[in-house]
């Protein structure tokens, strides 16, 4: 082997050696992406507090497996990303036994079609308390007539 | 305090449902026998009172928030099985209308809530009196709601040993008693104080309108 080419090889074998911190051996490497994520708010009923830091996990359709999970955010907001079509699933449960499991109809390009929630969206929450006051006003009302109609007396003969 | 759909399991649900149904059937011909045309519209008040009472939300330290019960009040004034009965309404209605609690999870709430609940009211109520009204209904609201949040947090906390994947995964709610119990209790321990207080001025209100249906 010539001497120069020996030298190569040398300078190349300690050039590698110097390389491998670099190389990070078992780091966990990142990189950014541009994409669309599913963005969910929860909010609990009849007011502004959002379940903060509660746990959630996020399933794909037909998975019992959890696709994702963590605990809500600082600002009551959940986020993921399909990478499927079909229905996902998430579910949010508080220690105190409040919990919500919201299903997400997602197409092919990661848009959300259709929202179905155990608890519904946060709006229009006084006007439901309002109309099932109107109920059980209405139930105990028809109760009265009811009570009234069979009590009349009986047609004169 | 009530527990909504998806957190507890067919295990808790089924049983709690054949358990409940046979006092609803009770309930409803107490109901009927007792209903009297001035009775009729004071209940219907009365009830709609306890859903809004179980209806707005109330900010309690530590970021978190918790509601009133109002069974209570309805047990100390027209008795523990016409509560029972009306609270079960006022639960079905969360559940339907508003969103809150379930369908499934009715039974365990109604027996929880609804009759556990509205029992102890009249029970403490009744063994207290001795102490006179005011502490005798303050501490059986109190130990009403109590009560009610101590079962439902072993309710609760018992859904990770009830059902659960083969790995041991939980496959309702996920936490054990450890955390249900003080996660119910602390909050419940405050929200009690605030509707006993409450409870104690509506009270009073039906003793001096005499109508009151249950005796101390």
């Amino acid at each position: 082997m010539p001497q120069r080419l020996r030298f190569f090889l040398l300078g190349l074998a300690v050039m590698c050696c110097l390389w491998v911190p670099v190389a990070h051996g078992h780091a966990l490497l990142h990189e950014f992406l541009d994409g669309e994520a599913v963005i969910v708010r929860l909010t609990f009923a009849g007011g502004d507090e959002s379940p903060w830091f509660e746990p959630y996990e996020v399933f794909a359709p037909g998975e019992e497996t959890a696709f994702q999970s963590g605990r809500v955010n600082a600002l009551g907001e959940v986020m993921f990303r399909p990478d499927r079509p079909g229905a996902w699933k998430l579910r949010v449960i508080s220690a105190d036994g409040h919990g919500a499991t919201i299903t997400l109809e997602v197409d092919g390009a990661g848009e959300v079609l259709a929202v179905e929630g155990t608890h519904g969206d946060a709006h229009g929450h006084w006007s439901r308390v309002i109309a099932a006051l109107g109920y059980v006003l209405g139930a105990f009302g028809l109760l009265m007539i009811w009570r009234q109609w069979r009590a009349r007396p009986p047609p004169a003969a | 305090m009530h527990i909504p759909d998806g957190l507890i399991s067919p295990q808790t649900y089924l049983p709690a449902l054949a358990l409940a149904a046979p006092l609803w059937l009770v309930a409803g011909r107490r109901l009927r026998d007792r209903l009297g045309d001035e009775m009729l519209p004071r209940l219907a008040v009365f009830t709609a009172l306890a859903f809004l009472l179980s209806t707005v939300m109330l900010p309690l330290p530590g970021g978190t928030s918790g509601h009133a019960v109002g069974v209570s009040l309805l047990a100390l004034v027209f008795g523990p099985w016409t509560a029972f009965m009306a609270y079960s309404l006022v639960l079905l209605l969360q559940a339907v209308v508003v969103g809150a609690g379930g369908i499934t999870a009715l039974p365990v709430n109604a027996l929880a809530i609804g009759f556990v609940g509205a029992w102890t009211a009249v029970a403490l109520y009744r063994g207290l009196g001795f102490l006179g009204e005011t502490p005798a209904v303050l501490l059986a609201v109190w130990g009403s709601v109590m009560t009610s949040a101590l079962i439902l947090a072993l309710v609760l906390g018992m859904q990770p040993w009830l059902a659960h994947a083969p790995d041991g995964t939980p496959r309702f709610f996920p936490f054990g008693p450890a955390v249900t119990l003080p996660a119910l209790l602390i909050p419940h321990a405050l929200i009690g104080a605030g509707e006993a207080a409450l409870t104690l001025l509506i009270f009073r209100h039906a003793r001096r309108r005499r109508w009151l249906a249950v005796r101390g």
